[in-house]
């Protein structure tokens, strides 16, 4: 994630978490997912193994967040851990089981 | 008892790396066997014409594409760049080389002092950096241009990477790319090879799947289906970007060390680039 993508994010995390206040909902139980899920994230990506549409899907989240639109970002982050969790679990199995579809 | 539980460990510790690192020589004629015995009509220098080395059809096409090559003002342009001068006066061939057709064969290579993959786009961009000129985007016109001139003017040439005994870092290189190629990735789940290994030859809708075995003779490639010429970086990218994954920048680590082993896989097959596609 370049870091004007990164700064994006966080100032939308930011709205998001006064918008989520405002309108009386868990904005630590938003803050955590979307922590976990962008700490999966990075996991995958740093071992080359990141998906296509989570990066995106977590920007959607914080967006989404800062109109106040609690549960419409919940879900999305829900996704993007899912996705993340995914990809993780795929880079850790291929650290071995790429050598079995080597040609002999 | 004791003693040869120690003795076993400690022979298979030191086979494992082994096991591990095979011979690329050894994984190049497995991967050459492998496609001659799917498609044992195909003479081995066929394979460097990609997909129309087993689709007639396709073949037909292209064929007929060849008299009029979509690829031929992109070598024109190309040749102008050669000769233009850069920001000092220099000329490509002043750092290239002085002959246009041995360039493109000398890359992809190792380099011990860069600690890394060369390909032909690093070697202009220093070429060009080194005489006072910007670099330029590896996906830019006169990039394209230039690589398809130099692909032109080395028709023929045999591709002949070098994994040499003395520079371990070119074997992890080799390896990373491979590694990569036999990678699954994406939401997909799929790896370089499961296309163009496993299904090699079957339909993914109207279009059959190529084999890996020359996929980097022939570019850059004129596509149809975008109106342009794209590098093999750009092929990468969109192929990782089709499983899903995020790809990778052009020119990264990860596309130069695949362009390693994939040209690696190549050796003794002709440079023809550039080529035409779909």
């Amino acid at each position: 994630m370049g870091r004007a993508h990164a700064s994006r994010v966080l100032a939308a995390i930011c709205c998001a978490a006064l918008a989520l206040a405002a309108a009386g909902c868990k904005r630590s139980e938003f803050e955590q997912r979307f922590d976990e899920a962008e700490s999966l994230r990075q996991q995958a990506a740093a071992q080359g193994h990141e998906w296509i549409a989570t990066a995106g899907l977590l920007e959607q989240a914080a967006a989404l967040a800062a109109d106040g639109d609690a549960e419409g970002a919940l879900a999305l982050v829900e996704q993007a851990r899912f996705q993340s969790a995914a990809a993780l679990e795929q880079a850790e199995r291929e650290a071995a089981a790429w050598k079995g579809r080597v040609l002999k | 008892m004791q003693l040869g539980r120690t003795i076993v460990l400690g022979l298979a510790t030191l086979l494992v790396p082994t096991l591990a690192l095979a011979d690329p020589e050894e994984d190049r004629q497995a991967f050459v066997d492998y496609y001659q015995s799917k498609f044992p009509d195909v003479p081995f220098q066929e394979f460097a014409n990609g997909i129309y080395a087993i689709d007639e059809d396709a073949r037909s096409q292209w064929e007929s594409i060849e008299s009029f090559p979509p690829y031929e003002f992109a070598i024109e342009r190309g040749a102008e760049l050669w000769e233009a001068a850069l920001a000092d006066g220099s000329t490509f061939a002043d750092c290239l080389g002085g002959d246009a057709s041995e360039v493109r064969g000398r890359y992809p290579r190792y380099d011990e002092q860069e600690r890394g993959v060369v390909t032909l786009q690093l070697a202009i961009n220093a070429c060009r950096s080194a005489h006072g000129a910007e670099p330029w985007e590896y996906a830019s016109e006169e990039m394209i241009d230039l690589t398809a001139y130099l692909a032109f003017e080395a028709r023929g040439q045999a591709v002949d990477v070098q994994i040499p005994a003395d520079q371990p870092g070119a074997l992890a290189a080799y390896e990373a790319g491979k590694r990569f190629y036999y990678s699954k990735r994406g939401q997909l789940n799929f790896a370089c090879a499961d296309c163009h290994v496993t299904s090699v030859g079957l339909y993914v809708r109207a279009d059959r799947l190529g084999p890996s075995l020359g996929h980097p003779t022939h570019f850059p490639v004129y596509r149809s289906k975008l109106g342009g010429m794209i590098s093999l970086h750009q092929r990468f990218y969109g192929c990782v970007r089709d499983v899903r994954a995020k790809p990778f920048a052009l020119q990264s680590d990860e596309y130069r060390n695949l362009e390693f082993f994939l040209s690696y896989m190549a050796n003794g097959l002709e440079i023809n680039g550039p080529g035409a596609r779909k």
